[in-house]
């Protein structure tokens, strides 16, 4: 890690505005591997539930009134919160604001944590009143959805977090900023997922 | 970069033995995925919902060629050691003398093989007095065959995480591995995850037989050796012209104590 350090708090090393006149990839081309790949996962995954949803419509009506929209909706507007909170992280760091750009970061970790205790909660409920994974389809691919997207959503927890650590620092590189804006981009897609998994799961009938 | 490659070079660097490591990697996934798919049958897998009846007949419809596809799958996944250890050294240029990634992702690789060659060895067992055994017995070995087959994905999600962050950590001008496959390989680690949980789900895409847990892993395990054996290749072949255009810019001097020299031969000299 030592070798990218060298150029720390030199202001020529602050990474520079974008320049909106020059197409330009956010992070670095290779995240954008990692995320594709992700959304052709998800993809799989979604059209596994509405194809699932087609082939028993009666246990997909009876399972959807059981769930608690409530909770996918504060769920959904947690994520968004914490979306912005990462905008404005990056934004900071890239202007060199220096006591913004961490408490964003820790902002949009928060919002994770919310999502992730309510998801517990969630399930906590439905495990309770019996419905599990072995119940039917339905609750099969509603824990298998919503588990591998909390899945993904821990992941992002610990990129915040390396992020959160980088956003303290005095001054980054370009390099490691570019770091960082991958990081934000790999926590808006864990946004982005919900934002299609939330609508599907609770409220496509 | 035009030189002809050094015998020596080649000598030093082991570069044969490597690339006959790589080749372990074809060889391997090749010869198992045929004896799995054509003697086995085994693709696509017997249901999880299967009854027991139901799967003893499956399994005596022709026994002996599923035993024979056994016995081929348990020598060729042995390759993978071979295959993993080129990977570790080809890690050790990127980490130097305290290797941790490179070692981590060795034993890890090691220990993927013994998850393979076990399930093998139950399936022989339930197969091995198929007429004898109460059906049910035969049952309980083939879901402990295929919960210990797929269901032990964690060694090979540690080996491939350990690739990416080793490959993400390369600094230097010209790295070893192009940065994507460094978040490829993250990602296929995140990929084979559902693949552990099998153990929930008797239906659907999740469970032994479906997208997520069994084609989708399998899937993206075929394209990582591809990929895989491109770029060791590639990172060989690269290896020996540095070495040699080093060798050539230093003709008389005494190449042990060339700082860059050392710093490319020491790892392997470790290992």
């Amino acid at each position: 890690m030592s070798t990218v350090e060298t150029s720390r708090g030199v202001e020529s090393a602050r990474p520079a505005m974008p320049d909106p006149a020059r197409p330009r990839i956010p992070g670095e081309a290779g995240i954008w591997v990692f995320i594709g790949g992700e959304t052709v996962a998800f993809t799989f995954l979604f059209v596994i539930w509405l194809y699932s949803h087609s082939q028993h419509p009666d246990l997909y009506s009876v399972g959807q009134q059981q769930l608690a929209v409530g909770f996918g909706a504060v769920d959904t507007l947690l994520l968004l919160a914490s979306s912005l909170f990462v905008v404005i992280g990056v934004r900071a760091v890239r202007a060199g604001l220096r006591p913004l750009g961490p408490i964003a970061f820790a902002g949009g970790l928060a919002c994770g944590l919310g999502f992730a205790i309510s998801k517990v909660i969630e399930w906590g409920g439905h495990i309770a009143a019996g419905q599990v994974v072995q119940t039917n389809e339905f609750w099969v691919y509603y824990y298998a959805l919503t588990g591998m997207h909390f899945f993904h959503l821990l992941i992002g927890m610990g990129v915040l977090g390396w992020c959160f650590l980088q956003a303290r620092k005095p001054a980054l590189s370009a390099q490691r900023f570019a770091y960082l804006e991958g990081g934000a981009c790999f926590w808006h897609m864990v946004d982005f997922l919900w934002i299609v998994l939330f609508p599907l799961i609770y409220l496509v009938r | 970069m035009t030189n002809p490659v050094d015998a020596t070079v080649k000598n030093r660097l082991n570069t044969r033995a490597q690339r006959l490591c790589v080749w372990a990697g074809p060889v391997m996934i090749f010869t198992w995925l045929l004896a799995f798919v054509f003697l086995c049958r085994f693709v696509p897998p017997p249901s999880p919902a299967m009854s027991a009846q139901q799967l003893v007949a499956k399994f005596g419809e022709d026994t002996n060629a599923i035993r024979l596809g056994l016995v081929i799958s348990l020598f060729s996944c042995s390759l993978l050691v071979p295959f993993s250890s080129v990977i570790a050294t080809q890690m050790r240029r990127i980490e130097g003398p305290r290797s941790v990634l490179a070692n981590a992702s060795l034993v890890s690789g090691g220990l993927l093989c013994v998850e393979f060659l076990l399930p093998f060895a139950i399936w022989q067992t339930a197969l091995y007095r198929l007429d004898e055994w109460d059906p049910k017995l035969v049952q309980m070995l083939n879901d402990m065959s295929w919960l210990m087959f797929l269901g032990i994905i964690s060694s090979a999600c540690v080996q491939v995480a350990c690739l990416g962050v080793c490959v993400l950590r390369d600094h230097r001008e010209e790295t070893i591995f192009p940065r994507w496959y460094g978040y490829l390989n993250i990602w296929i680690s995140i990929m084979w995850f559902p693949a552990g949980w099998i153990p929930f789900f008797k239906i659907g895409a999740f469970a032994w037989n479906g997208l997520m847990a069994w084609y989708l892993p399998l899937t993206i395990y075929l394209c990582w050796f591809i990929v895989t054996i491109v770029l060791l290749l590639r990172a060989i072949s690269h290896e020996e012209r540095e070495v040699t255009a080093l060798d050539l810019g230093h003709t008389g001097e005494t190449l042990q104590h060339d700082e860059p020299e050392d710093a490319v031969l020491t790892p392997l000299a470790q290992s």
